[in-house]
């Protein structure tokens, strides 16, 4: 029976299975091909071997872009899974208006990338942008700038965005864990004499703990290949202060037709992402801790 | 049943079968390129791409034109497809899936050459050579951004050149009375508005080829109309003195405070807004500029607004009837089209005479052809960039056309460098040659 049951869901899986190689597993793979090959729309590619990956690691721009997505890495993750968890923490504890700001930092989430780009580009405006109207008025005039016009804060602006718009996110993420400790745990804390910051500590925390890894899993595989905001406010500039690994292939790709070495860009992506989800799950392998 | 180990070996075969046909003698893009020629069916759907939105009465003009061209040939439907503002990228997916259309708005020069090379587009030189006096009812010289290897690839639809707009009441308010003529006197200018407070030039900072314009002006006025070509084909370098002046030029232009503050954040939307409310005095922008002009919320912008060509520079080569510019957008034939016969009946209407006179005047776009046209129904200002560019005794091509994609790619991020201050003209121009020479 039991290998029946096997059997089955094996057939049962084959579908999907082959749905997933069709459209996921075959085009990675075209991708990782495509990388050794000079390769424009239309054309049939040339054999090149490693030479785009070699040329890439030579240009400044992509190393430029590199370093950027580790500033989007380490941005996005100071931002969204401190705030996520202490806004999912506040609503949780039913503090005033919970339902209202639980709809409130949501709303980023279902906004299109788009919008709030546009939005955020009125925000950093440099006449009458609400960031610089707010420094003249409180007498910081000197700090005003052109936030996405000047090369050393266009950067730290867009990350500062795409952490606001993901953390609506990791709040829902962290509120479902939290809503998911049983009740009596905190009434028996509670009885211990385990209040506010003790209970937070050594309650709340590692009951959480699951879902904290996983949140910075996804926040690290999201930034790794994070394009549509960046692109929307800066395309990257000026003069590349704030591209991406994901703008800087775009470029490469669609701007300058050259498939075969945004390819390239595409793999060291795969391949970047691949090492930090790996080497993230080995840090986090522990057991979790049983719910009573 | 259960599942033995030679399943699972047949299965796992059978997923390494199905990578390895995957990847079998891959070089990608085999499927596409290539494709019939012929295509002469007389019936059928014509697919037709655009790239952008219509512009002023642009959509009416070319439905009026479709469906005279539709009555004229029973049987024939076309189909617009105006792409917006990813025109690229999706003719680009076309390539690739080998679907493009069989009539497609697209660019000269470099932007042309990987069709070209994927035999993607049919030359049209036996059905212009079979079109009479079609093509005298373009400008000369139309061609030259359109042939590779002897062949004529495509037939344009417009023309840009680049300018210096400037609002007239702003200049006069400031004590300038006269527009700059010489770079000294927008430089003189530029001080002057700046003193007053007023932002002295509005420019789109954001996409890089913009202030790209400004810097190959420059070069051009320094060097004249010849230089690019010849540091092109490697008569003279990259490092010659009038690139490096251009460099310096722009540079003092920025240390002025020429352009409006926070101007490397401006995109087109925010650079015309500027120009267009009375917020900067001149902009630097393409002909295509007008349209913005007289479709602005103040109606009697059009009556303030005025242009020069672009300033010349001390001890320089250039000429004022050098532009920076020339027949642009144009259309061409898919390889793989089965109406080509039709889609050239098609093209030439659209590129006739009547049809470009027609957008001429309800667009104020600049046409490649010898419109004819009333001159008194559409503002001055028009009729001085028909007639500038009739006179035109040399083109430069924008850059972005006339290098390799990736090549100006370098050279816009050097440019905005150099806008940046991060490098000097003379480093700016280094790097780039180091760069052109691997």
């Amino acid at each position: 029976m039991i290998r029946n049951l096997r059997i089955w869901s094996l057939i049962f899986l084959l579908p999907g299975l082959a749905l997933f190689i069709y459209i996921v597993v075959l085009p990675t793979i075209q991708v990782i091909n495509s990388s050794m090959y000079n390769w424009s729309p239309g054309q049939v590619g040339t054999f090149v071997g490693l030479n785009n990956f070699t040329q890439m690691f030579a240009d400044p721009s992509f190393r430029d872009a590199l370093l950027h997505t580790f500033v989007l890495l380490i941005g996005a993750m100071i931002i969204q899974i401190p705030l996520g968890f202490i806004f999912a923490y506040l609503i949780f504890r039913r503090y005033i208006g919970s339902a209202f700001f639980q709809t409130v930092f949501f709303i980023p989430m279902v906004l299109s990338s788009v919008v709030i780009a546009l939005l955020w580009t009125q925000v950093y405006n440099q006449d009458f942008g609400l960031l610089n109207s707010l420094l003249r008025a409180v007498g910081l005039g000197d700090l005003t700038r052109p936030w996405l016009g000047d090369s050393s804060s266009s950067l730290i602006s867009v990350v500062v965005v795409v952490g606001w718009q993901y953390v609506g996110l990791y709040m829902l993420i962290f509120l479902a864990a939290l809503q998911r400790i049983p009740h009596s745990i905190f009434e028996a804390a509670e009885i211990d004499g385990a209040v506010g910051v003790r209970q937070l500590k050594s309650i709340t925390a590692p009951l959480v703990i699951d879902t904290l890894k996983l949140s910075v899993i996804l926040v690290v595989t999201g930034a790794v290949q994070y394009f549509n905001l960046i692109w929307a406010m800066t395309q990257g500039g000026p003069a590349n202060s704030s591209s991406v690994l994901a703008s800087y292939m775009f470029i490469k790709g669609l701007q300058e037709s050259r498939l075969g070495y945004a390819g390239a860009v595409a793999t060291v992506m795969l391949v970047v992402n691949l090492i930090l989800a790996i080497g993230l799950q080995r840090v986090f392998r522990r057991e979790p801790l049983e719910l009573g | 049943m259960k599942i033995t180990k030679s399943m699972r070996r047949m299965l796992g075969g059978g997923i390494a079968t199905l990578l390895a046909v995957a990847l079998a003698g891959c070089a990608p893009g085999a499927s596409t390129g290539g494709g019939g020629q012929g295509g002469g069916s007389k019936t059928g759907t014509l697919t037709f791409w655009l790239g952008g939105d219509p512009v002023g009465k642009e959509g009416s003009i070319l439905s009026a034109y479709v469906a005279s061209f539709e009555s004229g040939h029973p049987g024939v439907k076309v189909s617009v497809v105006w792409t917006g503002a990813q025109h690229k990228q999706k003719v680009q997916a076309a390539l690739v899936s080998g679907d493009l259309p069989d009539v497609v708005q697209w660019w000269g020069g470099s932007f042309m050459e990987p069709l070209i090379t994927a035999n993607a587009l049919r030359p049209l030189d036996s059905y212009i050579g079979g079109s009479g006096d079609w093509q005298s009812g373009l400008i000369d010289n139309w061609s030259k951004n359109y042939t590779f290897s002897g062949k004529i690839y495509a037939a344009p639809t417009d023309a840009s050149t680049v300018q210096l707009y400037y609002n007239r009441d702003l200049l006069s308010q400031t004590g300038i009375s006269q527009p700059p003529g010489t770079f000294e006197d927008l430089l003189a200018a530029v001080k002057a508005l700046r003193a007053k407070g007023v932002t002295p030039i509005s420019i789109n900072g954001k996409d890089g080829w913009p202030l790209q314009e400004v810097y190959t002006y420059l070069a051009m006025r320094n060097g004249g109309a010849g230089l690019i070509f010849d540091a092109l084909s490697g008569k003279r370098p990259w490092t010659d003195p009038a690139f490096v002046l251009a460099g310096t030029q722009l540079r003092q232009l920025i240390d002025a405070g020429a352009f409006a503050d926070g101007w490397l954040a401006d995109d087109t939307a925010a650079a015309d807004a500027r120009f267009m409310t009375g917020k900067a005095a001149m902009y630097i922008f393409g002909s295509w500029t007008l349209n913005s002009v007289v479709s602005a919320d103040d109606k009697t912008l059009i009556d303030k607004v005025d242009y020069v060509p672009f300033p010349l520079t001390a001890g320089g080569k250039g000429t004022l009837t050098e532009l920076q510019g020339g027949p642009n957008g144009a259309l061409g034939i898919s390889t793989k089209s089965k109406m080509a016969d039709i889609a050239w009946e098609f093209i030439k209407g659209y590129t006739s005479v009547e049809h470009a006179s027609q957008v001429a005047t309800g667009t104020l776009v600049l046409v490649p052809n010898k419109i004819r046209y009333d001159r008194s129904t559409v503002p001055a200002i028009y009729n001085d960039h028909v007639d500038q560019l009739a006179k035109a005794t040399g083109f430069n091509l924008f850059w972005n056309e006339l290098l390799k994609p990736e090549d100006n790619t370098k050279f816009t991020d050097l440019n905005n460098s150099l806008a940046e201050g991060k490098i000097t003209p003379q480093q700016m121009m280094d790097q780039f040659a180091a760069y052109m020479k691997k």
